[in-house]
């Protein structure tokens, strides 16, 4: 065979094989793209329209970038300077390391904590920052954080109006100036029934007949089946879909091995600045269904219990007790996991009896690199007068 | 021969008095096969149920794919259901993955045929093969090498693909 009529029979091999990969149907492509690691995703992308447009028709990238599981616990502490972070670490999981030590972020104010968490996204002081891409934006000074990638590729930073304790005349602290009753305003109901809420629906708390002291209050969460409400200490769980509903009771005197990672970033600011090779270069993932798994009735609890906060996927209530330890409870089968110790170095010489946790925050890693700049709503702008 | 036997496009064959239905490929090569191994096939297990005369057609099918497709389908309705921990059922897996892992050593143009037979013949198993080889060959490839596997024209503009190569600089950390 000659060169020429070589390179012919090559060329319409070629054109047959684009024929055959052209009439792949889309569902059977999307088939073998939706096997692709994340990598191999991103490359498909830029092979050709039609492969780009089912990859992300699709949505195939998402579930890489937006993985549903709980990359670990920000924590604020009461009177440290900065949030903690407490993750597993293994050698498994896909994807970089996250560091919960934002040493990235130039302008970090001092004494910043963790305002608020959705969907891999902190919002800290004044800046929105995603741990797992290290990317960040400024100016903010609300207080709540929405984001959801399914629906819009922006976040919105908001806040909701609220009218402060006043103190009552007579009272120590009593300021005429700041605590003089406003007429109008003492008549109103909450919600105030002259406001009309136009994105956010208010739930009332569950009426719960308190038998036993509570440390930690009630604490409302997102889990798997819609919006729960716990109570810490001896606790109850009731979930809301229509009304409330007690879905769980437990005394976890009577319930509670490698543990999570506990990067003690207060006390290695300090010394330095957190060391990431400290903690092994490790990729955090938890397997929430077998890692640590504590016998029941090893009796472990021996004081305080607080809630950290529900795992958004699945039934588990995140705890801690005495300050010292934390871990994961199940509420389908009660089965408890050992979280490890979360106690920041130094904390109790530093808080002294105020050392307590102030808010906790089920961390979700999301990959999604684009951050589109700022959608910033006043919730004022969604209350009508 | 048996009443129940007698209705076309399944028959009783000699031995094992085991059910065949006879398949008819696009280009109309005939293949005669048992009928637990052609309801692999959903498509295939609904024409049966239907009934009909001389065969079931198969127009999208080509005989050289659709005889890899019966292959597969009778090495796996020929393992009979697994008794857990036993050795012959370890011993019957690990066949049926050499198998498998055998019948996936054809070209990129023969498995995007599988695919294509797999997918309208929905047979779960072999489409899940075939995807998941042809996923293999891609997983760790540039997309230019892709294209060159697939035979591919690339059709973005240069300002397109800037924009992409922009939008998976994350994804690629």
């Amino acid at each position: 065979m000659d060169a020429a009529s070589e390179h012919g029979a090559d060329q319409g091999e070629t054109e047959d094989q684009e024929d055959l990969v052209r009439q792949l149907p889309d569902d059977a492509l999307a088939d073998v793209l939706r096997r692709l690691p994340r990598r191999g995703l991103a490359a498909s992308r830029c092979v050709r329209k039609a492969w780009r447009d089912v990859i992300d028709g699709r949505r195939l990238l998402l579930p890489h970038l937006l993985p549903h599981k709980v990359g670990g616990i920000f924590i604020n502490f009461n009177v440290l300077e900065s949030w903690e972070f407490l993750a597993r670490p293994t050698t498994t999981a896909a994807g970089p390391a996250t560091s919960g030590d934002f040493d990235y972020l130039p302008d970090l104010n001092e004494g910043s904590f963790l305002r608020d968490h959705c969907n891999g996204l902190l919002l800290l002081y004044d800046v929105v920052a995603n741990p797992a891409t290290r990317s960040e934006e400024y100016f903010y000074e609300d207080e709540y954080l929405v984001y959801d990638p399914n629906v819009s590729p922006h976040f919105e930073v908001f806040s909701i109006p609220r009218i402060w304790h006043k103190e009552k005349p007579g009272n120590f602290g009593y300021d005429s100036a700041k605590d003089k009753l406003d007429p109008s305003l003492e008549e109103l109901e909450w919600p105030p029934s002259q406001y009309v809420l136009n994105t956010y629906r208010v739930i009332k708390p569950p009426a719960v007949d308190i038998k036993v002291p509570m440390t930690g209050g009630l604490h409302l969460g997102r889990s798997e089946k819609g919006v729960y409400c716990a109570l810490a200490n001896y606790y109850s769980l009731l979930s809301y879909q229509l009304r409330w509903m007690l879905k769980h009771e437990a005394n976890l005197n009577s319930v509670l091995a490698c543990p999570w990672i506990f990067q003690d970033i207060n006390y290695y600011d300090r010394a330095g600045g957190y060391n990431v090779d400290a903690a092994e270069q490790a990729k955090f993932e938890w397997d929430s269904d077998n890692d640590n798994v504590l016998q029941i009735n090893s009796k472990i609890c021996c004081g305080y219990t607080y809630l950290l906060g529900f795992h958004p996927y699945k039934e588990v209530i995140f705890l801690y007790e005495s300050m010292k330890r934390g871990f994961a409870y199940h509420l389908n089968d009660s089965k408890v996991q050992d979280l490890g110790n979360m106690y920041p170095r130094n904390h109790g010489r530093v808080a002294g009896n105020h050392a307590l946790v102030r808010e906790s925050f089920p961390y979700t890693p999301c990959w999604i690199e684009d951050f589109p700049i700022n959608n910033i709503i006043d919730a004022e702008d969604h209350f009508k007068v | 021969m048996a009443a129940a036997d007698s209705c076309d496009g399944i028959s009783t064959s000699g031995g094992g008095w085991e059910k065949t239905v006879t398949l008819v490929s696009s280009d109309d090569a005939r293949f005669e096969v048992r009928e637990a191994a052609a309801s692999l096939s959903q498509t295939v297990r609904r024409m049966i149920r239907a009934g009909g005369d001389g065969g079931i057609p198969l127009p999208k099918v080509d005989a050289r794919t659709l005889s890899t497709v019966l292959e597969y389908c009778n090495k796996h309705a020929a393992v009979p259901a697994p008794a857990p921990e036993s050795s012959s059922a370890e011993a019957a897996a690990v066949d049926l993955e050499w198998f498998d892992k055998e019948l996936m050593h054809v070209d990129l143009a023969t498995l995007c045929s599988l695919i294509r037979a797999a997918d309208y013949l929905e047979v779960a198993g072999l489409l899940d093969l075939t995807c998941k080889t042809v996923a293999d060959m891609i997983k760790s490839k540039t997309a230019e090498e892709i294209r060159q596997m697939f035979g591919i024209q690339n059709d973005f503009t240069p300002e397109e693909e800037e924009q992409l190569s922009r939008e998976n600089a994350g994804v690629f950390e």
